[in-house]
Parts: C-alpha cells; sequence; structure tokens
C-alpha cells in the first residue's frame, strides 16, 4: 500500500500526465484512422521516449497503447471501416446504430464499455499478475489450438445471416495464413516463387485492404453526396443517450466480457481482436435474442469493447511475471523498459519495486484520462458522420497506401493490399462478410502453430488434447458452439421454410 | 615552353583537376542526407533494441539522422534483399545477424550470399546458454546427459528451427548423442513461456532472453556456450569446461551491399568504431543483457567465412 501510494506520487506530477494525455490522444487518432496502427505509433514513438523518465516515457506509450485500442472502434461505429483490426466486431452492431441514427448512443457505449474493461484490467494487473500469469503458463500448444478451435466456431456468428458464406469467408481466411514461411521448419511454402511473399501476406495490407479499400469502392458507386446523417449532431438529444434498458442489456455482458479479455491478454499470442471476436461470439450465443445481432444491439458493442480493451493491461500480466510479452505492442514496448535498464520479468519486482507501483498507478490514472479525453472529444468524433463521402473515402484510400508503405516499406504491400481491397469489394458485393476472412486469418497459425506442436510432444498421439483439462474443455465448448449456432440455423431454415410453405399454400 | 603549350597543358588539366575535387567534394559531402538503417527482425527484438540505441550516437558521428526500418519476415532475407536492391551511395545500412546473413541464405535459395556485403563491423557476439527451470534436477551438463541417456526420445527441447541456439544445442545433441525432441518455437520469448510453463525441459537461448529469469531464480543455465565465460553470469560454466567443445556465439554487426565507394566505406567504419568504443553507448548496451564485442570490419568479415564454411555442410539442402 505504502508502495502504491509513493507510486501515486510519482505519477500525479505534471509532465506524467502530460505524457499519458498526449499519447491518449494520439492513440485516439492514429487507431481512429482507418491505415494508421497502433503498433507503429508506438514503434515510432518509442526512440522519443528515450531521453525521458522511465515511468515518463512508458506513460506515453501506455496511453497510444490504451488511446489506439480504443480509437479504432470511432471509425468502426461512424463509417463502418475498422481503424484496428479489434474493433471490425464493434462495426456490425455500431454502424447499425449510425444508419439508423443512433451514432451517439453507440459512441457512448463503446466508451464506457472500453473504460471498463480497461479498470478491469488494471486491477488485474495489479491485484492478480501472479495468479492470472499461472493460468497463462498452463496454457501450452493444446490449449492454444483448442481456443483457436473454439473462437473460429464464433465465426458463424459473424456472418450476418449467411453462415454458408461466412464459413467460406473463414476458409480463406485461414488458407491466406498459411503462405509464407512455414512456422516449424522454417521453410518457403506457397511463395510461388516471389520473393515479397516469403514473409506470406502482410497483415497490416489485408486489414485496410478487406476493410477500407473495400467500403471505399463500394461507396464509390453511390451517389456522392449521400451521407449518413444532416444537420449538427447533438449528444444530448434522446436517440444518442443510453438509456437504462441499454445500460441492463449491457452491464451483464460487460462482467463477463472483461475478465475473458483479461485471461486472453495474458496468453502471450492471442491479442485483442481474439478477445473482441470470441467475447461478440459468446455473447450472442448466449443471448435471448441473437437476432438483433448485426443489426444494432448494443450489448454487441458493449461485448466488444470490453473486451478487447481488457486486453491491454493484462498484457504486460506476461511480459512483468515471466519476461514474455503478451502482444506485438508489449513486444515493442519491451524495448523501452530495457533502454532505461529495466528487464522485465520476475526479477524486476524485487529490484524495482518502487518502479512496478507508479507503473501500476500510471495504468489507473491512464485509463481515467481516457474517459475524460475521449468524452470531452465525443462531440467533435461524432461530426464524422456528417463529412460527405466525396471528401471521406478518397481521404481513406490515401491514408490506406501511406499507412501500408510507412508500415511495410514496401511497395508489394501496397499492391498487395489494393489486390486484397478488390477481393473484399467483390466479396462485399456477393453478399459474402468479411469478417470472418480476418479471423481465419489471425487464427490460422495459433492453430496450425498449437496442433503441430502438440503432435509433436505427444509423439504422434491425438490424446494430448483430451488428457489436458483445459484443452478438452475449451474443445467441448467449440462443440457446444457448434450445436447452439446449428440449431438454430437449423431451426430459422425450418421457420423460413414453413413460411414459404404457408405462403405458397395460401395460392389459389 | 611556349607560351601556347602552357596554354594548352592548363587547358588539358583544367578537368581532370575539377573533377579531382568533384570527387573529393562528394566523399566529404557523405552523407549529406539521412541514412537507413535496415533491421532484418521485428521492432522490439533484441537485434532492433541494438539498432535503436546505435541510431542516435551514429547519427550524431556521421552528421546525419540514422533512421532504423523494420523490414523483417522471410527469416531476414526481406530485409537483407532490400538493402542489396538499394542504391550503392552508402545511404542504406543492413544491421546484419548470423540468422539473415549465414543460416537464411544456406537454408534456402534467397538470392544472396554472405559475400554479396562489405562489412563495417562487429558490434555484439551473443553469448548462448542452455536453460532449465529452477526445480530441474539437472545441476550441470552431466546430469542432464546421464538423464537423457538413460530416457532416450523421453524429454523435449524448444529452439526456433535453424537459429543459432538450435544449431548449437544440435552440436551438444551429436557430440553427447542424445535423443532428445525438438519442439519448434516462434522465437525466443515463446521459447522461454514453454520452459516455464514445462513443455520443454530445456531451451537453448539469448543470454539475454532469459537473464531476468535467472537472476530471479525462476530458472537455471546449465551451460553457456562461450570459449570463455560470460562476464555478467561469471557462474555459468561453459560447455568447454564440462568437457563438450560446443561453441555458438550469434553476431549482430553493420554491412552493406558490395559496390559501395571506397571512400564511403571508410566513412562508415570509422563512425562504427568511434561509436563502439564510446563508454556511454556500451553502458547503454549493457543495460539490455548484451555486451560491445565491437571487431574491425577484416575480423568481423572473417567470421562470416568461418560460420559459412562451418554451417554449410550442416545447412545446404
Amino acid at each position: 500500500m505504502e508502495l502504491l501510494l509513493s507510486g501515486l506520487a510519482q505519477v500525479l506530477v505534471l509532465e506524467t500526465m502530460a505524457l499519458i494525455a498526449t499519447g491518449l490522444i494520439i492513440g485516439i487518432i492514429i487507431g481512429a484512422i482507418p491505415g494508421l496502427n497502433v503498433p507503429l505509433a508506438v514503434a515510432i514513438a518509442l526512440p522519443i521516449t528515450f531521453g525521458m523518465t522511465p515511468i515518463g516515457g512508458l506513460a506515453m506509450l501506455v496511453g497510444i497503447y490504451k488511446g489506439g485500442t480504443y480509437g479504432g472502434s470511432l471509425s468502426a461505429v461512424l463509417i463502418n471501416v475498422p481503424g484496428t483490426p479489434a474493433a471490425a466486431a464493434t462495426a456490425q452492431d455500431g454502424i447499425a446504430l449510425t444508419r439508423a441514427g443512433k451514432a451517439g448512443k453507440a459512441l457512448k457505449m463503446s466508451l464506457y464499455a472500453s473504460v471498463i474493461g480497461g479498470i478491469v484490467s488494471d486491477f488485474a494487473l495489479i491485484l492478480f499478475a501472479i495468479p492470472v500469469a499461472s493460468f497463462a503458463l498452463s496454457i501450452g500448444p493444446p490449449e492454444t489450438f483448442a481456443i483457436g478451435i473454439f473462437a473460429l466456431t464464433l465465426v458463424g456468428v459473424l456472418s450476418q445471416g449467411n453462415m454458408l458464406k461466412g464459413v467460406i469467408a473463414g476458409v480463406l481466411g485461414l488458407l491466406l495464413s498459411t503462405f509464407g514461411v512455414d512456422p516449424l521448419t522454417g521453410d518457403f511454402r506457397l511463395t510461388l516463387g516471389v520473393y515479397n511473399l516469403s514473409g506470406g501476406w502482410s497483415f497490416i495490407a489485408l486489414v485496410i485492404g478487406i476493410f477500407a479499400i473495400a467500403e471505399a469502392l463500394v461507396k464509390v458507386e453511390r451517389p456522392l453526396q449521400e451521407q449518413v446523417m444532416v444537420g449538427k449532431v447533438r449528444l444530448s438529444d434522446p436517440e444518442h443517450r443510453l438509456t437504462a434498458e441499454d445500460w441492463r442489456r449491457s452491464l451483464p455482458v460487460i462482467a463477463r466480457s472483461a475478465p475473458i479479455g483479461v485471461l486472453i491478454g495474458s496468453i502471450p499470442g492471442l491479442g485483442a481482436a481474439v478477445s473482441a471476436y470470441l467475447n461478440y461470439g459468446i455473447t450472442r450465443n448466449l443471448s435471448k435474442t441473437p437476432e438483433r445481432f448485426g443489426k444494432g444491439a448494443i450489448e454487441g458493442i458493449a461485448a466488444a469493447e470490453s473486451g478487447n480493451n481488457a486486453v491491454t493491461s493484462a498484457t504486460f500480466i506476461p511480459l512483468l511475471t515471466l519476461g514474455v510479452p503478451g502482444d506485438v505492442i508489449t513486444a515493442i514496448m519491451l524495448g523501452a523498459f530495457i533502454v532505461h535498464g529495466l528487464i522485465p520479468g520476475p526479477a524486476l519486482f524485487e529490484q524495482n519495486s518502487s518502479f512496478i507501483a507508479a507503473f501500476f498507478v500510471m495504468f489507473v490514472v491512464a485509463t481515467m484520462l481516457h474517459l475524460v479525453i475521449a468524452r470531452l472529444g465525443m462531440p467533435l468524433f461524432v461530426q464524422a458522420t456528417r463529412i460527405s463521402n466525396k471528401y471521406l473515402f478518397p481521404s481513406i484510400m490515401v491514408l490506406g497506401v501511406t499507412g501500408v508503405y510507412v508500415t511495410t516499406n514496401s511497395f508489394f504491400d501496397v499492391f498487395t493490399m489494393l489486390g486484397f481491397g478488390l477481393m473484399g469489394y467483390i466479396m462485399l458485393k456477393l453478399r459474402f462478410p468479411v469478417a470472418p476472412l480476418l479471423i481465419g486469418f489471425i487464427l490460422g497459425p495459433l492453430i496450425e502453430i498449437g496442433l503441430r506442436q502438440s503432435v509433436i510432444m505427444s509423439r504422434g498421439s491425438i490424446d494430448i488434447f483430451f488428457s489436458r483439462p483445459l484443452a478438452a474443455l475449451f474443445l467441448a465448448l467449440a462443440a457446444g458452439s457448434v450445436i447452439i449456432v446449428g440449431l438454430r440455423e437449423w431451426r430459422e431454415f425450418r421457420r423460413a421454410a414453413a413460411a414459404r410453405g404457408t405462403k405458397t399454400g395460401e395460392k389459389p | 615552353m611556349t607560351k601556347i603549350r602552357k596554354f594548352f597543358f592548363a587547358l588539358a588539366i583544367i578537368p581532370v583537376v575539377a573533377l579531382m575535387t568533384l570527387t573529393g567534394a562528394i566523399a566529404q559531402m557523405y552523407p549529406s542526407k539521412p541514412l537507413t538503417l535496415i533491421v532484418t527482425w521485428p521492432a522490439g527484438g533484441s537485434t532492433d533494441v541494438i539498432a535503436r540505441l546505435l541510431a542516435e550516437p551514429l547519427g550524431k558521428e556521421l552528421g546525419q539522422p540514422v533512421a532504423v526500418v523494420n523490414r523483417k519476415g522471410g527469416g531476414g532475407s526481406l530485409g537483407t534483399r532490400a538493402a542489396l536492391d538499394a542504391p550503392m551511395d552508402g545511404y542504406t545500412i543492413l544491421m546484419t545477424t548470423s540468422g539473415n546473413h549465414i543460416l537464411t541464405p544456406l537454408k534456402k535459395d534467397v538470392g544472396y550470399r554472405y559475400d554479396d556485403f562489405e562489412p563495417i563491423g562487429q558490434l555484439v557476439a551473443a553469448t548462448l546458454a542452455l536453460a532449465v527451470q529452477a526445480d530441474s534436477p539437472w545441476q550441470n551438463l552431466d546430469d542432464m546427459i546421464q538423464d537423457v541417456q538413460a530416457n532416450p526420445g523421453k524429454y523435449n527441447f524448444g529452439a526456433v528451427p535453424s537459429t543459432m541456439p538450435h544449431l548449437t544445442l544440435n552440436g551438444l545433441i551429436s557430440a553427447a548423442e542424445l535423443d532428445v525432441v525438438h519442439i519448434p518455437m516462434q522465437g525466443g520469448a515463446p521459447g522461454v513461456k514453454a520452459l516455464l510453463g514445462g513443455d520443454i525441459a530445456m531451451l537453448p537461448a539469448n543470454l539475454s532472453s532469459v537473464a531476468s529469469n535467472l537472476k530471479a531464480g525462476k530458472l537455471r543455465a546449465l551451460a553457456v556456450f562461450n570459449a570463455t565465460r560470460d562476464p555478467a553470469f561469471a557462474d555459468i560454466a561453459t560447455a568447454e569446461e564440462q568437457g563438450y567443445a560446443v561453441y555458438g556465439n550469434p553476431f549482430v554487426g553493420l554491412a552493406v551491399a558490395k559496390g559501395v565507394p571506397e571512400e564511403v566505406l571508410d566513412r562508415l567504419r570509422a563512425a562504427l568504431s568511434t561509436v563502439a568504443s564510446d563508454p556511454e553507448f556500451q553502458a547503454k548496451v549493457a543495460t539490455s543483457g548484451a555486451a560491445i564485442t565491437y571487431l574491425p570490419p577484416d575480423e568481423f568479415g572473417a567470421i562470416w567465412a568461418r560460420d559459412w564454411g562451418n554451417f554449410e555442410p550442416i545447412l545446404k539442402p
């Protein structure tokens, strides 16, 4: 406790607070702009922080991380282009609310769910780092495989009503993830003799292509003057307010999604996007009214946003307790620790307890500032719906091209992005959902590596998936999820068939 | 000499002198714009951290900023190719490592060899250690080797396929005739997690990636694969001391594509040598868990040739 108080004294100084706020503002902007991405922003800011105090430098990076993870939901809700991969689940219901003229409602729930998820994550890091880390250690290759399969079964819920097309898109994502280097042998595979493909398809090019470029291409076909909303948007208007009913639907969902997000964040290699989809999928599967999802279900936004923001502090649990970064961004931030002579890992707690205390306090302060800054900025953000498409989408195209080039330094990846944009456009025209493709692409390597490592560990036997309780549990959940979704689809199919039947029956 | 002849002589000499001053001026002008330092591994990794620490003092020394650019993928070959394909003006420098420079081009056809590059100088030769969990019954290499020999095929080890840690442990495995199973890992950090989680029994790793867990007593190192003990962990015996002459020292250094003008090479080499001997820079790198072991260009180039020769018979498909 004394340590935390001394930490508070280190954090509540003007300089540190200003750095957190700067980081948050940069993060929200970068996160919201499709094309610019948060890992890149953290990597660019990293050398700038070398000259700062350790806590100041890390405060700014944590601000960018937290702000960026949230910022992706802004563009997802307002213009149906998720700024970050993790916000693709938020876009499902967010854009539906925006089109119904309730953008403020979606933005508010997205912010409050994010902040609650963030706070839960902060306290998990401070209070339960050790037990959560030992949970993370019990997740070996068989468990990773099982979690991957479980998450994959939820592809169906992001299919926007067409299960078969969703599954096709998901399989396409899995297929695309196999290009490049074989993760276990290091051999090249499916490179088609193109040396630029030896690293596989660029993730950032895929994300920007299928979401931003494809959406822009679709919009090009429509009348230029079309806007989502006309007239100034006032957040205090009744349609932009959160009602008691909205909260009644969302709070239990947040209470479930945030802890799940913490556990996913603590397992190295999963990350915010997996958490967002998993929580969105679980929430829809458990809902009594699953048909509302994708059509503006407020609890869908709550699940996705509390789920992905609950990851942000939890990814530091394996970094601080095991010395293993939890995701791409914490891997980059590892550099910031090291430059200041702080080697993350179990030794850090003993040698630099006062730094750790300040670091912990800084997370809570950052989440509080996040609430304040994002809420103050919201009246401004929401006006984005009034920008005419003739300015909006050309800008998104330009940002996409620059964003990919700045991130990968490769023109090949710029063309890759345009190719994926075209593919996404064709998919949208044929009413294929694109989110399952992204999920397949993210989960593919997890599932492949988990499966192959497990089978090597068990010397060729598949018993390993059933003899390890956690692996068996997740596989059972996966089976349950398939059954629930399958039954629902079947019932709906029957109902639709019956409806058709009565119609034809009425004919004379 | 008549005046006319003098005149013609002068006329003839003007372009020569002009050319000489011009080339002199070009050499003095270098570098006249910012430089790019290509890192072939992802941001935040051990190589990237050294590159970012180096960029600032190197830029100061050269009088132009040095920008770090990560071109990861293809076992480091994408970034290496990018350095080779860049204009040969010395404005693109490669942060090169054993992985992308020696091992990847030996394993597969990536379109370059170690000698397509000119060495600028070596910065770091990392120490490799063999780590086990703290509660493992093995206290030294002999304990491990006896147990493994008594239980062939029972134990796993983790390593990124065909990297220096993997190949070095393979050296020990063949020297002691061991039967242990390789679980391919995706990086240094996942290996540490797998060891802590008990999925593997031992992990050959860069000392810097296990340093924190060694200090905290969560892991124990059975040996380092150095010629001499690592000064930061002087209590860990070398493999050689324990009767197994197995060595592995992955290098990190700077290189440029062959064909870069000599004056530019000299300028870069002098700058790197100055920065590498700066105590402030050395101290910064030391906090990252690595130690500066600077080698001048000729010796660095000799290490390339040596490692290429050593690994060619093992890796060539």
